[in-house]
Formats: structure tokens, sequence, C-alpha cells
């Protein structure tokens, strides 16, 4: 990564800022940090337009909400992922046009939005008001008469709890000629019509409210209840009949679906060139900015702004300054990025660890999964995906790197000798009573677990080991030898030694004896280097460091994991096959065994591929990252034509 | 049937009480779940494979329940005479899976509610908010190592 800085003429600004967008090779930084230097801000002013910015942003927001409307009603089978259309820069511009038409389209969807909208609302109202007078359908007298001259119609609530027989009395006790009537009850309230003598109104009502009674309101609403609610229905079938209507006048604009799509893109386009713009600092005839190129983009680069006639710099960062990452890996470890910025980008001055852990990655989950009918459905599915869809960026990566993983699951499972489980063996039992077999290229992980556990531990130590050798080179390519020796190379020494003396005697005679040699030298470098280099407490820190060892040894037995989850996989597949062959043979037996292994290899190939992965890609993060990397970069993020519909594709000169 | 074998029988009925703690903690992350679909239906994939995480537990518990049974000959209709010592052995065998498996499981399941709660708010960061949770399940995947070894090496 390069650091690029740029003087140029403001007649030249529009041209050489659409060209560096075209080439997407150059990270322009914010200058806010600038402008508070007085030497700066006495010379230039922030560039850039906030209003059209703004003005953008609004009508990008807008097509948006269209094309949000015309997908929601829209009939048409959505593809499974969506991806950008692959156009070339002339296509494109010949599809989009001059963009009259589309906005015209555009107003229309957003004007049968609006009203569509409104339609809801009003349907809202009609719902709660209909729920509303549902209480009230027993009620046959008009609900807006209030009474006579001389007689009191009244319609009220009272909570559910109130105690009405105890108000009738009271109120008929009050009034002798006084009627109320419980029209309907729900959960929460009772719902009362009360008649009485207008002259005695205010005796009653005091009654009442001392239960808790308030007024029922109607307002403008004529007629009884049932005429109302009928009244309603149709207004509301009237209602949703519009809405139907307005939502397939939106569908119906699924055909310009594409053209609304190009416009997005094209105003996405202007407004990320005009957000640009603000990066800039401007005198009155010229400007400047500065920003990142990655190494293989200079010359690139240089051409353009020589082409514009611009001043510029490109210089190697300073020691130790921080600049953005960008991943540069080739063939087939480049899907395997996908697992490296799931956990966080590499800070500049580190190690990008992809090339090293990939082909660890593609083992470990291989041997989790290990089985030939798994992995081929997951490279076939994985490969078959990539040719139907044109993914892109981690999407792309992690469905290829899923892909190898399929691979590398059906090179263990030929290893392991499982295909489906045992599929074979029981269906020949169960179905042709013959006896078969798949013979392990390798051998049968279930018949020999230590063999496989004591592999998957010398596998994780070789992983470790791999982990501190980076973190060595580190420390070497900064000249900290001793650092390197203590920290790393007495380790390796120290657990080698370990291992030789534990379990050396297996393989050669002698083992222990050089084994307890290569722990002690080890252990003396690891307590004696902070005892010479450190100060004061310092001093006896390697006596701590020793007590790692514990560390170590849990990382370590952390990759029984491999043997425990291919067992896992291996085991339930052979579950469902035993259950499916419980009734049989014959064709009933046939139906219920292929029903059942559909069902059990479905569920355990989905809970497998997925722990797999979730396993495989811990062992990295936590096991083999926690020896060296600290990651944190910063994304390389290029100002370039970021669109989101369609992909420009560069043409061919 | 003999007293080992009923023994035996009952280690794979706690080996297959693993799936308590899994019912537990696919519960706990599927309420999570629902409130942050309630407001967002499109997450609805990426919170299914954080809920998913804590079922496992179950699963191991009827691996080894399954191989508890297969090897004392009760599936397939031909119990093996166990004396009560190897009916012993094969109680004991079940119970890591079946003990680890009931609390891993349900503290999973919080991990996973957690992490998709991490994920209502920053979709991107699916892949850590599965980490945090997959970090629960190392000690299910002990478990389930060393019961499997303990089966391995009874001898019926």
């Amino acid at each position: 990564m390069k650091k690029l800085s740029v003087i140029g003429l403001e007649t030249e600004k529009a041209g050489l800022l659409n060209r560096l967008m075209d080439l997407g090779a150059v990270e322009l930084n914010d200058q806010s940090e600038k402008l508070l230097d007085s030497e700066w801000s006495s010379i230039v002013t922030k560039d850039g337009d906030e209003d059209q910015v703004s003005e953008l942003d609004g009508r990008l927001a807008k097509v948006e909400t269209a094309l949000e409307a015309i997908a929601r009603y829209d009939t048409a089978k959505k593809p499974l992922f969506r991806t950008r259309k692959p156009m070339s820069q002339k296509a494109y511009d010949e599809a989009l046009g001059d963009g009259v038409a589309v906005s015209q389209e555009i107003l229309e969807v957003l004007n049968l939005y609006d009203k569509w909208s409104e339609s809801k609302s009003e349907e809202n109202t009609i719902v709660s008001t209909q729920a509303s007078l549902t209480p009230w359908l027993g009620y046959e007298l008009p609900l807006d008469m209030a009474g006579t001259r001389s007689v009191r119609v009244m319609l009220g609530i009272v909570p559910a709890v109130a105690d009405v027989e105890g108000m009738k009395k009271q109120v008929s006790a009050a009034s002798p000629d006084t009627v109320v009537t419980v029209i309907g009850q729900d959960a929460e309230q009772q719902y009362l019509n009360v008649i009485c003598l207008r002259a005695e109104e205010e005796a009653v009502l005091d009654v009442l409210k001392s239960y808790g009674f308030a007024f029922a309101l109607f307002k403008e609403l004529t007629g009884t209840a049932k005429e109302n609610i009928t009244r309603l229905n149709e207004k509301l079938a009237q209602v949703k009949n519009d809405q139907e209507e307005l939502e397939q006048k939106i569908a119906s604009f699924a055909g310009h679906k594409e053209e609304i799509q190009y416009y997005y893109d094209s105003l996405l386009m202007k407004r990320d060139e005009a957000k640009a713009a603000e990066n800039l600092l401007k005198t009155k005839k010229a400007f400047y900015f500065d920003g990142w190129v990655p190494d293989g983009a200079c010359d690139q680069v240089k051409k353009v702004l020589e082409d514009a006639g611009c001043s510029y710099e490109i210089v190697e960062p300073e020691k130790g300054e921080e600049t953005p990452v960008l991943l540069d890996n080739k063939g087939l470890v480049v899907p395997f990025e996908a697992i490296t910025s799931m956990y966080a980008l590499p800070k500049s001055y580190e190690v990008d660890p992809t090339p090293i852990f990939a082909i660890f990655y593609f083992i470990f989950y291989g041997m989790m999964f290990a089985d030939m009918g798994y992995g081929l459905i997951l490279a076939g599915a994985c490969f078959l995906l990539l040719k139907k869809f044109p993914l892109e960026n981690t999407a792309y990566r992690l469905v290829k790197c899923l892909g190898f993983c399929g691979i590398s699951t059906f090179i263990w499972g030929a290893l392991f000798g499982g295909f489906l489980g045992d599929i074979v063996t029981v269906v020949a039992s169960t179905f042709f009573g013959a006896t078969v077999e798949i013979t392990p290229l390798w051998f049968n992980p279930l018949s020999d677990p230590m063999k496989l556990l004591i592999f998957s531990c010398v596998l994780g130590t070789v992983h470790l080991f791999i982990g501190m050798g980076v973190k060595a080179y580190m420390y070497l390519k900064d000249g900290k030898v001793a650092e390197a020796i203590i920290e790393v190379f007495a380790w390796y020494l120290f657990l080698i030694g370990l291992a030789l003396l534990l379990f050396g005697g297996s393989l050669f005679d002698g083992a222990a004896g050089i084994g307890k040699w290569l722990a002690i030298a080890g252990a003396v470098i690891i307590v004696g280097g902070p005892l010479i280099r450190g100060k004061g407490v310092g001093k006896l820190l390697g006596l701590w460091d020793l007590y790692g060892t514990t560390s170590y040894l849990a990382d370590i037995l952390s990759y029984s994991r491999l043997l425990a989850l291919g067992l896992a996989s291996a085991v339930i597949a052979q579950v469902f096959n035993a259950l499916g062959s419980l009734f049989g043979g014959g064709v009933v037996g046939a139906i219920l065994f292929i029903i059942i292994a559909i069902f059990g290899h479905a569920l355990n190939f989905a809970l497998n591929a997925l722990g797999s992965y979730v396993h495989a890609s811990r062992l990295q993060y936590v096991e083999f990252f926690g020896k060296f990397y600290e990651g944190g970069g910063d994304q390389f993020q290029p100002f370039e034509k970021k669109t989101k519909y369609v992909k420009l594709v560069k043409e061919e000169k | 049937m003999t007293l080992g074998l009923a023994l035996a029988i009952g280690g794979a009925a706690i080996a297959a009480s693993a799936g308590v703690g899994s019912a537990l903690g696919v519960g706990v992350a599927g309420e999570a779940a629902a409130g942050v679909v309630a407001e967002d239906p499109k997450k609805f994939g990426q919170t299914l494979v954080l809920q998913a995480l804590p079922g496992t537990q179950g699963i191991y518990g009827l691996l080894i329940a399954f191989l508890i049974l297969v090897k004392t000959g009760v599936m397939g209709g031909n119990p093996a005479d166990l004396t009560t010592q190897q009916g012993i052995y094969f109680l004991f065998a079940g119970m890591p899976i079946g003990v680890v498996g009931i609390w891993s499981g349900w503290a999973q399941g919080k991990a996973s509610a957690a992490g998709i709660m991490l994920i209502a708010k920053r979709p991107s960061e699916l892949a850590k908010g599965i980490i945090y949770a997959a970090m629960v399940e190392t000690y299910a995947i002990l478990a389930l190592l060393i019961s499997f070894l303990m089966w391995m090496f009874i001898t019926v």
C-alpha cells in the first residue's frame, strides 16, 4: 500500500474524479483533521457540495421506496440470492437512457403507493370501529338516540369486575322506574344500557358513577349497531378491493423494475461522486487530496494523474503508520479469505494468515464431516450455486470455500470408509441379504478411535507450532532475535521434549532420555531469558510463563473435536440408517427406509455441515490466531462505482 | 433381563437426557430470535442458524444412548447377559454427555440468544455470534468424547 498526495487544477477536477472512480484503485482520506491546523485552514477550504449530496440521498430514498413497493406485489419468483447483473458500461448507458421516462414511472409508483397507504389506514379505522361496535350488537335502538322529551337513554361501560346486580338494586332504590340492561360483556368490560326519567337522571348517574360507569361515545354514527356493522362491512370490502387494484397496478410496474434499478444505480454513483468531493481541499483554482493506492495499481493511477496534469507524490508509508488493508492472495487460497475477514483483517504490518491456515481449514473441515456422500452433496451444491449465480465478494468466497471443504469431506470419507454413514452395508443386508462393506482407504475410526485421537492431537500440534512460527518470523523481521528464541524456539524444544518424555517410549528406545534433556534445555531458556533480560520482579516472569504449559495442553486437547465431531457425523448417519432398516425388507420397508433416510441424512447434513464450519473456524480463531494474530486492520475502500443492482464490467480495449 | 442390563439401559437414558439441555437452549434462543424477527423478518435465516447451535447436545446424547443400546444388544432384539459390574460401567459411560449436555445446552442457548441480539444490531457479525456460542459447545464435545471412549473400552 502506497501513500498518495495530489494537487491539481480545479478545471480538471470533475474529469479526474470520474476517471479515478472508473479505475477504483484509490482510497480517499478524510481531510477534516488538516482543517483544524491553522496553517492548512488559512490556505484551503473543504470542497464538496453537501446540498447536492443530501438532495441525491433524498431521491435515492424515494426510488428505493418505489422498488420495495414493486417487489412486495410482484408475484414473479424471486431468485435465491440477489446478485448484481453484469453489464458493460456501454450497454448500461444505453439501457439507462435519459431517465425521463423512468422518473415518471417512479412518480407513478410512489403515487399509487401513497394511495395504498391511505387506504390501509382507512381499513384500520374501519376494523377498529367495528371492534368497538361488536359488543353492542344486541342493542336494538339507534346508537344516536339520546331519549325522548321526558326519557333519557344512556349507553356506557363499567369494568368487568363491577357488581352490576348490586348496582341495579341501588339504582332502583334511588329511582324505581329506571331500567338497567347488560347488553354484552367481555374480559374487560360490561356494556350497559340505562333508561331513566330525565328528572331522575342526576340521581341515577351518581349511583352509576360510583360503579365506574363511563359513557360510550359513538362519533357521528347513526342507526343501530347492526346497521353500522353491515355498512362498515360493505365499506371494508370496497377498501380492500381498492387496495387490491392498487396492488395490481403497482405490480404491473414489475416489467419496469430493471430500468428503475439502473436509474437507482446511476443516482448512487452520482451521490458517491458528489460525496467523494467532500474529501478534497480546495483553493480558488486548485484542489488537494491524499489517500492510498495498492502497490499493483500505482502505474495506472500515475497515468490518470499525469493525463489530468496533476502534481503528485507516491511514497511508502512511514514506519509504524497504519494503512488500509487489501488481502491479496492467489489461486486456491482466495476463498479462505472469507474465514479471515470474518475474524478481522490483519493490521497493515501483520502477516496475512490466510495462505497459512487455508490447508488446515480444508483438512479440519473434512475430518469433522468425513463422509463421501455428504462431501459430494456439499461440493456439488456449492459449485452449482457458483455456476448459476454470479456471486461476488464474501458470498462468493464463502460458497467456494465450502465447495472445497466438500471435496475435503469426500476425501476423508474415502479414507474412513463412510458413504452416508453405512448406508451401503445396511441396504445390502436389509433388502438383498448380502454383506457389502466399503473398505476404508486408511482405517475406520469407529474401530480404532485412539489412533485418530492421537492423529488429531499431532495435527493440532503442527498447526499450533506453525502459528508460533509465524510469531517468530514477525519477531525476526523486526530484529527481535532474543524474543523469538525465548518465546517460540525454546517452547518448541520444551514441548517436543515433553512429548518425547511422556509418549516417546513407544516410538524408539532412548526417546524418553532425549526428551528429558530437550525439555530441560527449553525450560532453562524460558525461565532464564527473563532472568537475564528482565528488571525487578520481571526477572521471575519466566516461571509464570512455564506455567503456560497448561494452556498449550488445553489447546492441543481442543483438537480432539476433530475426532469427536467426525465420529458424531458418522454415528448419527448410522443411527438413521439403522432406524430405517427396523421395518425390514420388502416394498413397505423400502418406502419407510427411504423416507427415514432422506429426513435423517438431511438433518445430519445440515447439523454437521454447520458444526464443521463453526468448529473448523474456531480452531483457527482461538487456537491458531491466539498464538500470533492480532487483527483489526481497516479494509481498503477504494473510491469506485459502488452499484447495487448492476455490475459494470470493464470493456476489453 | 439381568440387573446389569437394566443398569446399562439406565446409562442410555442418562445419555439421552442431554436433550433436556438442547431443548432449553433452543427454546431460549428461539424466544430471542422471534423477538428479532418481529422487527426484521429478513433475519429469519441468520437467527435460525444461531438457534440451531444448542441443538447438538441432544444429538450427542442420542448418539451415546444409541451406541449403548447397540452394544448391549437391546437394539436388535438380542440383549446380552450383562453382569452388574458391566451394567454400572455403561451407566457411568452415559453420564458425561448426559450431565454436561444438560448444562452446556442451556448455557449455549443463552450465548446463542445473546448472539441473536448481536445480529439484530449488526447483521454482518453473524460469524462472531456463532463463535461465542460454539465456545460453549467445546465442553459438550469433550464430554461426548469421554462418553464415547468409555463405551469403546467396555467389553461385553
